[in-house]
């Protein structure tokens, strides 16, 4: 039984410039369905319109039809929709309004009026199911344990159509395990998912049907393993090793705490000149935590660092000096952008327009050029920002989850993009990643976070592993 | 409403709010009286015997610096012990006023608010304006770092200076603001006289009211001894 | 073995179809999945009111549901755009964080008003307190967003300082009468400047009333009294910090309107 159906849906945000063109889809009850496609393709659009965000809160011009539970959509609420589909957003960080996982996870259920009883059981049940302690304070989670919340309190409220758009985006391999998991059950139980996805490679293994959007249009995709061939394949890497090891910066128990939590233990890390290190470790292991020591953003409580990279640190603050030598690409990209065009926005770093040029073109920023960093999506501010920081020539470039809202296409054109910099200018890059499919493009050496340490270091075969086991 | 002040067992928190109005009015008040400074004294006790004691003991030392910062800056500029001492006892009733507040977890001012049929537009805004201040605070930290990261925080640049800082701000502030009212919305909340459930509602015990009317007895005294 | 088959390694595919996979799933753990969400009656408080209630709550809406009421757009009797305009979630959900934004650069308040130079909090918050409720107002067209600001923080205000929440709210007030009576609310970018750098200095009258009832020796008085020029001078500083903060605000907002993030 169908529980979503679209038919002839066109969208423009702006008249006359369509973004869904003519959409024929469907999502059963008791499947999970895949929507996948391009950055800007029109998948949170398509979404949107399901659980009334359009043209309810975000105006334009929508035609066709829709039909949710056996309902046209067209004339309800938002906040009416929300009885029927339940919508986990991207960016659950910024979604909790209470302080407690518990307050949080019954939010949703006040709303709907259920009885007290009713929300304590669901507030409970919701919490096991995603893992979560509710008694935790929600500020002091991980951004794996905030997406785990924020599904939590979508689940709680009990509507039999879920949408979750890239719920997958903070999560580790274990936190996405228990994710699917739990959604599996719930089709189990006759329950409709909708899921929006990059990660190609960590949903299709769960899901019924895949849908591809590409250019406004939707379609079945009917060879799900052909389809993930296409779209997860591991990426090559088009680099070699550095033949010397010279190091440049040596960590010897390195320990960091955040209140009562431990989250560095004592790490020892080597990092050699010219090498790409790739650092991986499950969610609030304190990857980005270390790479916010390595680049002087944060200092450590114990341990000693050695650097072979700037001759005048400084006692405490990190100088221009340093950060001219140390490019550090952060999380959010929202934070680096803030020039009035793409193009000045690469310009204020790089040493000169030439080379500004030089970087528009590997980046293959020419259409965006005149746009404004802000508005552009966020796999696009992605590219920006990480572009924006390679113009500046640092001899060491730190990558926090590089690759996160790129599509298959953007990501292999990143990853290409890095290898050449870094076989032209002999660079040395640190990156986190969840990612599997860059992973190894962007590895010459690996060392795993666990337990606060650096508990394994080896080659690709370490990414390998860590990935498949 | 912040974690480490949290008190186990808060008043009522409407209770808490007259404390907190009450003991600012009768402080400042009774300022420039040695006998406000008592009052000040009991009202502390009168805190630690509620169970307070944590919020307590953590406010001394930030009222010690507090009342010796501008107890410092009253007799340098006026030379008069008097309204040095003054300085200390008004330092002092804010930072006991404060306290209500702070031990109060934000979601059970929320909640009794909701109780009273305050609109629920209003408690939202209110459980946003608390959750978020903190979150805003470090992403200031955040685009603070990041302007260094980019080498965008001279002075001598002014306008990179206010575009790297404002700018990603401002950004950030509608960013969060539209993803925060489509996640309330789609967790079906309404503004209007629509049913909703308070979980948890927040109960009027007899400890609150003997603490309120301790309070209210105690002021009125010290006011008596003061003015009449 | 192909990559496919690593991808999928340690997950077995007939478990994952029933959705067995995840450690200690009781059938009965699950029951709640399968509870149907409790009809939502219309009406107010917790559900519990009575018929005649419901029926004065339906008249209400009916009577609410107003058909000069447009497209979220209120008009007058004449047709034309009325002054006060419906407050959407996304609107009070913005003015909160503006709110937010407001008291965090602004949490040295409390500590400096108790220094007793006059207009001293006033010049020290006067950037921050200028900026972000002009972008509030450059988003939020309504008249009463300054309102709507100074209720949600000042109800914070009231427990931490006392008379810094009572001040913001009348001055809230008293700016959005003038907001009315001379521009009928914040079409205008002027308007907004106007009202976004009246809300720090629209305070020092208020200022002046508390010093004045509770410590009477201080040398706000000869700065305000004694010296009157100075504390005028001071207040013209307050005004200027706060006419520049508006005028960045303004500013700011036109940038990012441009950018898309920002629907007048």
């Amino acid at each position: 039984m169908n529980a979503v159906e679209m038919k002839n849906v066109r969208f423009a945000y702006v008249k006359d410039t369509w973004v869904l063109r003519g959409v024929n889809f469907t999502a059963e009850y008791g499947k999970i369905t895949l929507l996948s496609g391009m950055s800007g393709d029109g998948k949170s659009t398509l979404l949107s319109i399901i659980c009334g965000i359009i043209p309810n809160m975000t105006p334009g011009t929508l035609e066709g039809e829709t039909v949710v539970a056996g309902n046209d959509v067209r004339g309800m609420k938002a906040s009416e929709i929300s009885r029927t589909v339940g919508c986990v957003l991207q960016n659950a960080e910024l979604q909790i309004v209470q302080n407690i996982v518990e307050d949080e996870v019954a939010f949703g259920c006040e709303n709907l009026a259920m009885p007290q009883e009713m929300i304590e059981k669901r507030v409970k049940a919701a919490c096991a199911m995603m893992e979560i302690d509710p008694s935790l304070k929600t500020r002091t989670l991980s951004g794996g344990q905030k997406q785990r919340l924020i599904t939590a309190a979508t689940l709680a409220m009990g509507q039999k159509i879920i949408i979750l758009d890239e719920p997958l985006a903070n999560l580790d391999k274990e936190g996405t395990h228990t994710l699917m998991t739990a959604l599996r059950r719930l089709t189990a139980r006759g329950y409709c998912v909708i899921v929006s996805e990059h990660r190609l490679d960590m949903v299709l293994p769960f899901v019924d049907d895949v849908w591809n959007i590409s250019e406004g249009v939707v379609r079945k995709v009917e060879d799900k393993q052909a389809y993930l061939r296409s779209q997860a394949e591991i990426i090559r890497d088009i680099c070699s090793p550095p033949q010397e090891k010279i190091p440049l910066l040596t960590l010897t128990g390195i320990t960091k705490s955040f209140g009562k939590r431990e989250i560095l233990r004592g790490v020892d890390l080597t990092v050699y000149k010219g090498e790409r290190l790739l650092i991986l470790g499950q969610n609030g292991c304190g990857k980005t935590t270390l790479m916010r020591i390595i680049a002087r953003l944060e200092r450590q409580d114990g341990g000693k660092i050695e650097q072979f990279i700037d001759k005048k640190p400084g006692s405490r603050r990190a100088s221009r000096r340093w950060f001219r030598e140390v490019g550090v690409v952060y999380q959010n990209p929202n934070y680096q952008l803030f020039m009035p065009t793409v193009r000045k926005e690469i310009e204020f770093g790089a040493e000169s327009k030439e080379y500004a040029d030089e970087i528009i073109d590997m980046f293959d920023l020419h259409s965006l050029e005149t746009r404004h960093p802000q508005s552009l999506s966020e796999g696009q501010k992605r590219r920006v920002s990480i572009a924006a920081v390679v113009a500046s020539r640092p001899k060491i470039l730190l990558l926090d989850e590089p690759t996160v809202g790129q599509d298959y296409a953007g990501l292999q054109r990143l990853v290409d993009v890095l290898g050449k910099i870094h076989m032209r200018d002999n660079n040395t890059m640190i990156t986190v990643t969840h990612d599997l499919r860059p992973a190894q493009a962007l590895c010459d050496r690996a060392v795993l976070i666990e337990g606060g340490k650096a508990a394994k270091e080896g080659d690709k075969n370490l990414v390998q592993t860590y990935f498949t086991k | 409403m912040i974690d480490t002040f949290h008190a186990k067992r808060p008043v009522y928190p409407l209770f808490g709010f007259f404390a907190a109005l009450l003991i600012f009015a009768a402080g400042l008040a009774t300022a420039k009286h040695v006998e406000g400074m008592w009052y000040l004294l009991a009202v502390w006790v009168w805190f630690l015997l509620f169970g307070y004691w944590r919020s307590c003991l953590i406010i001394i030392p930030c009222a010690a610096v507090v009342a010796g910062i501008f107890a410092g800056i009253t007799y340098l500029s006026s030379r008069e012990l008097g309204a040095t001492l003054a300085a200390v006892s008004r330092s002092a009733a804010v930072c006991l006023a404060v306290l209500p507040g702070l031990s109060l977890p934000a979601v059970k001012l929320t909640r009794n608010l909701s109780q009273i049929h305050v609109p629920r537009s209003v408690t939202l805004g209110m459980m946003i304006v608390l959750s978020f201040a903190p979150l805003l605070g470090k992403e200031i930290k955040r685009i603070r770092e990041a302007m260094r990261t980019r080498g965008a925080g001279s002075l001598l640049n002014p306008k990179v200076l206010y575009r790297a800082l404002l700018v990603p701000f401002a950004a950030r502030l509608v960013n969060i603001s539209d993803t925060l009212s489509l996640s309330v919305e789609t967790r079906g909340f309404r503004t209007g006289k629509v049913p909703y459930t308070i979980y948890h509602p927040v109960k009027l015990t007899m400890r609150d009211v003997i603490f309120l009317l301790g309070l209210v007895a105690g002021s009125a005294a010290i006011i008596v001894l003061c003015f009449i | 073995m192909n990559e496919k088959d690593e991808l999928e390694k340690g997950v077995d595919p007939e478990e994952i179809k029933e959705g067995k996979t995840q450690a200690g799933a009781e059938k009965s753990d699950l029951e709640w999945l399968d509870e149907d969400i409790p009809v939502q009656e219309e009406n107010s408080g917790q559900g519990q009111e009575n018929e005649q209630k419901e029926e004065a709550g339906a008249k209400k809406r009916k009577k609410r549901q107003n058909p000069n009421i447009r497209d979220g757009v209120r008009y007058n009797k004449k047709g034309e755009v009325a002054i006060f305009q419906p407050f959407t979630v996304k609107d009070i959900v913005f003015l909160a964080i503006i709110g937010a934004a407001a008291l965090i650069t602004s949490a040295v308040m409390p500590l400096v008003a108790q220094v007793p130079i006059f207009g001293l909090p006033q010049l020290v918050t006067g950037l921050q307190m200028s900026i972000f409720p002009t972008i509030g107002l450059m988003k939020v067209r309504k008249a009463g967003s300054v309102f709507i600001v100074a209720v949600l923080v000042s109800v914070l205000e009231l427990f931490m300082a006392p008379a810094m929440g009572v001040t913001s709210l009348i001055s809230a007030i008293i700016i959005e009468l003038l907001n009315i009576a001379i521009f009928k609310g914040y079409r205008k970018d002027i308007a907004c400047f106007v009202s976004g750098m009246l809300i720090n200095p629209m305070t020092l009258p208020f200022y002046y009333l508390y010093c004045l009832a509770f410590d009477t020796n201080s040398i706000f008085f000869k700065a305000a009294g004694d010296s009157p020029w100075m504390a005028v001078g001071i207040s013209a500083a307050v005004v200027a910090v706060c006419a520049l903060g508006a005028g960045l605000g303004i500013l700011i907002s036109r940038e990012i309107r441009k950018a898309g993030l920002m629907k007048k």
